[in-house]
């Protein structure tokens, strides 16, 4: 089928091009009006799958309940009286979650929050980002952070109008600058596309235990101070090595977050131009 | 054509089911199973036409859309597992449940390696070696044992929507 053929090879090398333009105007950051749009559609379908998600996480406690009851009545009412059960626990679950992240507020109130719900995490198996429904028309910008009661969930990576993905700070794409309680020393936090994270660059002398918190140093701009990210499991130290390293899990468990808040007085400070290599002054 | 509105109608929705209920399912476990990789191989091996090279583009569009990752990167993945699928699709034994699932694998690894190397040339740092074990290994078995779920609705869809030509 000499036709097909040839139809199929066009057909490919279209969608190949297709593929290499998008990367390539994606490189040089050129495609945020065609986002714009995929995510305009996109958006509403993720919205409204989204608020399946409680029906979905409770279905796999109902069906066997469900499979025993034969009587036609007693499932229907039983369907309906579980139905309200679980809606009273979602509103209960809500509300102890918002009061939560209401403390987290008070606690921190030298900021200032913006609630977003999580509709979305990221498709592909390998790459750790959520997907909140605020995005640029309620202020949300490229680099402010993103919290849960807990502690720091990571910094918005792109923002549509409705939409906005937050890189999580377990992506190996991040590197937090932390400081750890009590010991006070500072450290980087790296992300490993895993639920645990490595913390290195600890000077040697630093007194570090299992336990300690590490929380943002607010060094490199990038991130208020303060805010909580995880908790040392293991340190590793030899006396050959120049720094020690720890094994640190995150504060917040990332597949369990419903509600985040965006803080949005705060972005980010490009320390780059005080970086750059100047001539001195004196030789 | 009818498989082309067939696939706008579905990929973008499984794209989205991908990204909001899976994580909250059985599934939740790290490696989650590709949806939209399995339905284009699948309906790759059920419906082998040459337009089917154009759900890698909406797929990939539509996994793009919703992703953290550089746009066009999925839709590159998806085109080489789709080749691959369309491929095998001609033989004399493409319906044979091992070839299903041999697709699935193959397809699988292939769209993963071509993502990992499109992430590489995009500057995302990554451990592999994690990734590796955590996620492809996991999510390849998932994807295999989906497709042996998938590819008979598949089929049935395709037999319906656009029956087989014959060449005389």
């Amino acid at each position: 089928m000499p036709g097909k053929t040839s139809l199929s090879r066009t057909i490919t090398i279209i969608v190949l091009a297709a593929a290499v333009l998008l990367l390539t105007l994606g490189q040089r950051g050129n495609l945020a009006a065609l986002q714009d749009v995929l995510s305009t559609v996109m958006t509403p379908l993720q919205q409204g799958l989204a608020e399946l998600i409680p029906k979905v996480s409770d279905a796999r406690e109902i069906a066997p309940q469900a499979l025993l009851d034969r009587n036609a009545t007693l499932v229907a009412e039983n369907t309906l009286l579980r139905t309200q059960k679980v809606q009273l626990e979602e509103a209960a679950a809500e509300r102890d979650m918002l009061a939560e992240l209401l403390d987290f507020g008070r606690k921190h109130h030298e900021h200032t929050y913006l609630a977003a719900k999580v509709i979305g995490q990221d498709p592909t198996a390998f790459l750790q980002f959520i997907i909140l429904n605020q995005g640029t028309t309620a202020g949300v910008q490229r680099g402010m952070p993103v919290v849960t009661q807990s502690g720091l969930l990571g910094i918005i990576n792109e923002a549509t109008p409705r939409a906005s993905k937050v890189l999580l700070v377990n992506s190996s794409e991040m590197a937090v600058n932390v400081r750890l309680q009590p010991s006070r020393a500072t450290g980087v936090l790296f992300g490993q596309s895993s639920n645990d994270m490595r913390l290195r660059f600890i000077p040697l002398d630093a007194n570090l235990q299992a336990g300690d918190i590490a929380v943002t140093s607010g060094l490199g701009g990038t991130l208020p101070a303060g805010i909580p990210v995880g908790s040392v499991a293991s340190v590793r130290k030899r006396a050959y090595d120049v720094f020690q390293e720890a094994e640190v899990i995150p504060e917040v468990d990332f597949h369990s977050i419903e509600i985040a808040l965006i803080i949005t007085d705060f972005l980010p400070t490009d320390l780059s131009p005080l970086l750059g290599t100047q001539e001195p002054l004196t030789q | 054509m009818r498989n082309v509105v067939l696939a706008l109608l579905l990929l973008p929705l499984l794209a989205t089911v991908q990204s909001t209920l899976i994580p909250h399912t059985i599934w939740s476990i790290g490696a989650k199973p590709d949806l939209v990789l399995v339905a284009v191989l699948a309906w790759n091996l059920a419906s082998p036409q040459a337009e089917n090279i154009l759900w890698a583009l909406i797929g990939g569009l539509a996994i793009d859309t919703l992703s953290g990752g550089p746009m066009g990167a999925t839709i590159l993945a998806l085109l080489a597992a789709t080749v691959l699928a369309n491929f095998t699709s001609e033989r004399v034994w493409a319906s044979h449940v091992f070839l299903r699932m041999a697709v699935a694998a193959s397809g699988s690894i292939l769209y993963y390696l071509v993502y990992s190397i499109v992430l590489m040339f995009s500057n995302w740092e990554g451990y592999w070696g994690n990734t590796l074990i955590n996620i492809f290994l996991p999510s390849i078995a998932l994807n295999t044992i989906l497709m042996l779920i998938v590819f008979p609705t598949t089929r049935w869809i395709a037999t319906r929507i656009s029956p087989q030509s014959m060449d005389i």
